[in-house]
Parts: C-alpha cells; sequence; structure tokens
C-alpha cells in the first residue's frame, strides 16, 4: 500500500491540490490561489526530483488539468497546456543536468513560468475574459519567488530518500 | 540518472502530443459546437458532484468539530445560528421594502411601465472558487431546471451576481465584483442611468461606467438593477454611493461575499 503512494504520490498530491484550491483560505483577505499557482510549482518540483516521474506518461497530467479546468469554470485545455510547457521544461532540465543545483532548477522553473504565464494570458483574452494585468504579474512574481520554500518542503522533507 | 534515455525522449514526444491535444480540445470548446457541449455538460456535472462527494467527508469532519465545540457553549451561543437567520430574513425584507420603494417612485414617474414578475428558483453553493481569473461560484442547478446564461443570482434581494455558463445539473456563477460582470442600473433619486462593472484593483468596490456627463450622488444613493431588453429585472439592490475623506464618490456592493450557502436564481424568460 505504501509503495503504491509512494509510486502515485506526485499524482495524489497534484491532484489533491485542485480539490483543496475550492477550499478557501485567505491571506490578507485574497485566497492563496491569487497569489502563486501551487499546480505549476508541485509539477515543475516532482519531475525535477525524479526525472523518471512521468505521470502516466502524461495521462494523470491531462486528467487533472481537465478537473482544474472544470472546477474553475475554463475551457477545457486551458490548464493543460500550461502545466505540460512546465513539465516539459522541468524533463529537458532534468535530461541536461547531472547533479541537482538548485539555482540552475529555479532559474528553468521561471524559463518555464515566463513561457506559461503570457500563454495564460493570450488564452484568457481569447476566450473572451478579460484578464488584469497585475494580478497575473503579482501571481508569475510569488510563484517564483515561493519556489525555493516549496523545494525545501518536498525535495528535503517528502521526496528525501528518492534516488537522483 | 539517465542522461538522454529512451524514456525521457519518450516524455517529450508525450508532452508534444499533449500540448497538441489540449490546443485542439480548447479551440473546440471554444467553438461551442452543439455536440461538444452536451459532452462538455456531462463531464462537468461528473467532475463537480465527484468534487463535492470527494470534500464532503472533509466538509462533515469540518461541521462536525464545530457542532461538537458548540456542544460546551452557551445556549445563548447554540441559538446564534437561529439568530443569523432571523436577521438574515429582515435584512431581506427590509431590501424589498427599499427596493419596492423605488420602484414605485419609477412607476410614478414613467407611466405604462410594465412590472415584470419572475419565476426564482433556490440553489446551493456547491463550490467557491477564487484566484487571478475570477471569482467563481458553482451552484446545483443547471439547464436541465430552467437555468439560463445570464441569470441573475441574488440572495435577500441583493444582486449576487449573475450565469455563466451552464451544464445539466450545475452552473457556474460569476459576482457582480468580476470585472466580466456587466450590469446595467439606475442610481439614487435622479435615476442616473449606468453599467456597473466589478474593480479590477478592489473587491469591496464597484465601478461606474457610462455615466451621464452631468451627475450628483448624494452620499447612500441606492444602486439597483434596471431592465434593459429584459437581460435584468428591476429593482433588484446592488449597493450604495458612499463619499470617501476627499469627498470622492464610490460604490460599495451590499452582499457580504463571505456568506454564500444558498441563493435564488431569477429565471428570466428570454
Amino acid at each position: 500500500m505504501l509503495n503504491l503512494i509512494g509510486k502515485y504520490i506526485a499524482t495524489i498530491v497534484l491532484f489533491t491540490s485542485v480539490l483543496i484550491g475550492s477550499i478557501n483560505f485567505d491571506i490578507f483577505g485574497k485566497p492563496i490561489a491569487y497569489y502563486l499557482n501551487l499546480q505549476l510549482i508541485l509539477i515543475y518540483l516532482f519531475k525535477i526530483s525524479n526525472p523518471n516521474l512521468n505521470f502516466g506518461r502524461g495521462i494523470y497530467l491531462f486528467l487533472i488539468s481537465i478537473i482544474n479546468d472544470s472546477l474553475n469554470g475554463l475551457l477545457f485545455g486551458t490548464s493543460a497546456i500550461l502545466y505540460f510547457i512546465v513539465f516539459g521544461v522541468a524533463a529537458f532540465q532534468s535530461s541536461i543536468k547531472l547533479r541537482s543545483i538548485f539555482i540552475s532548477e529555479w532559474i528553468s522553473f521561471g524559463v518555464s513560468l515566463i513561457f506559461s504565464y503570457p500563454i495564460l494570458f493570450g488564452l484568457i483574452t481569447f476566450s473572451g475574459e478579460s484578464v488584469v494585468i497585475s494580478n497575473i504579474s503579482l501571481n508569475f512574481i510569488v510563484t517564483l519567488i515561493t519556489y525555493p520554500i516549496f523545494w525545501f518542503l518536498i525535495s528535503k522533507l517528502i521526496l528525501q530518500n528518492v534516488i537522483r | 540518472m539517465k542522461f538522454a534515455s529512451s524514456e525521457n525522449v519518450d516524455v517529450k514526444k508525450n508532452v508534444f502530443i499533449f500540448i497538441i491535444i489540449s490546443l485542439i480540445l480548447f479551440f473546440i470548446d471554444r467553438s461551442d459546437n452543439k455536440y461538444f457541449k452536451i459532452v462538455r455538460y456531462s463531464i462537468n456535472d461528473v467532475i463537480i458532484y465527484s468534487s463535492v462527494a470527494i470534500k464532503s467527508p472533509f466538509n462533515f469532519i469540518i461541521n462536525q468539530s464545530s457542532s461538537i465545540a458548540n456542544f460546551f457553549k452557551d445556549k445563548k451561543n447554540i441559538n446564534e445560528n437561529k439568530v443569523i437567520s432571523l436577521q438574515n430574513e429582515l435584512q431581506r425584507i427590509k431590501n424589498e421594502n427599499t427596493a419596492l420603494q423605488l420602484q414605485i417612485e419609477n412607476l410614478k414617474k414613467i407611466t405604462g411601465e410594465k412590472n415584470y414578475k419572475f419565476k426564482t428558483l433556490d440553489v446551493k453553493v456547491l463550490m467557491y472558487k477564487s484566484n487571478i481569473l475570477h471569482q467563481t461560484i458553482i451552484i446545483n442547478k443547471g439547464s436541465a431546471d430552467g437555468i439560463k446564461i445570464g441569470d441573475p443570482l441574488i440572495k435577500n434581494n441583493i444582486l449576487v451576481g449573475k450565469v455563466l455558463k451552464t451544464n445539466f445539473n450545475s452552473s457556474y456563477g460569476i459576482l457582480i465584483t468580476n470585472i466580466n460582470s456587466r450590469v446595467p442600473v439606475k442610481i439614487g433619486k435622479k435615476n442616473y442611468n449606468a453599467i456597473v462593472v466589478g474593480d479590477p484593483n478592489r473587491e469591496d468596490r464597484l465601478n461606474l461606467e457610462f455615466l451621464p456627463k452631468e451627475f450628483k450622488f448624494e452620499n447612500e444613493d441606492y444602486i439597483y438593477t434596471t431592465s434593459i431588453d429584459n437581460i435584468m429585472p428591476d429593482g433588484i439592490l446592488v449597493g450604495k454611493i458612499k463619499f470617501n475623506e476627499e469627498k470622492k464618490y464610490y460604490a460599495e456592493p451590499l452582499y457580504d461575499f463571505s456568506q454564500l450557502d444558498y441563493l435564488t436564481v431569477v429565471r428570466l424568460n428570454k
């Protein structure tokens, strides 16, 4: 049982984060999802911490993205594009490195966000909704800045036994 | 660690394939294809109700813990819920009274104006999601119950939002504080026409667009809906005009959005 949980820990944590996103926990009067995109951090961190992780060849990641779109009232495929961009960058980063260097991982996470956020902005605008650029910029910055905290929690505490 | 292993090449190929699939899915969904709509409605209903079911044990634990906490409290505190419900009822009646008075004033001015009567439907809020894009609520009734896109969501005769998308047995609603929400309104005793839009900077403020060139508000002026092309019923309270220390006006929503449990959908027969 523990082995099974260990095998699917990334999918379980990601799925839980999508579900918990609908439970409101406010910081300074705004929900966490307003400040940061937890799913993008989790996808990147799990992939970079375990290069063999592939979320069931991407199928689980795709299904979770559909659930996220459904719960947020977004057009299907919106989250999936972002998730796979971040996952792709993490896969590339984990294939070119010989050992874990935190700074280079953080920079490449920033690069994946630079690709993702303009695409999110484009997709939402294209779907006919207005987006506040300051909100999306704040989310981008906080997601990037808080990466080390989650890196410490996940890489050092949860996945400390994973062979890197 | 494997370096450029066949598995990694496979992963990159899968990433590319899934991005293409997602893009195709996005464009199909955006095209509002009637066959895909049925699929989307079904998928959304299954996901929403499954999420509610999965979350129910957690909600049950939270409710039980608050019940246990209440058990050790005074009788006065136990009756707190009853008092809140009576306060809500009183507030609703007060708001209805204000709205009716405003409507009477209007009807006095405009002879022959129809007094629309709409069917209503009580709904439960299943989820409230707030992120950088919008604040969405998911309600437990959908197109199968006659709910249509644009139907107003009210509570105690105060406008909370409107239906954005429908599924078969659930619907998405946006709050009036959302920047994508646009509501035709009248303001104050002089009945200035305007459009209420959410303020992108503050969730507890509303922006007023398309106001006449010359206008003069009074403090505590009511903002209430007006029926243009039958997209909104008349006389639902939206907010109030207030003045800050610099004597500049601002519009404040009347509803406290932290208490979204049960709402009423006004069914507009378009």
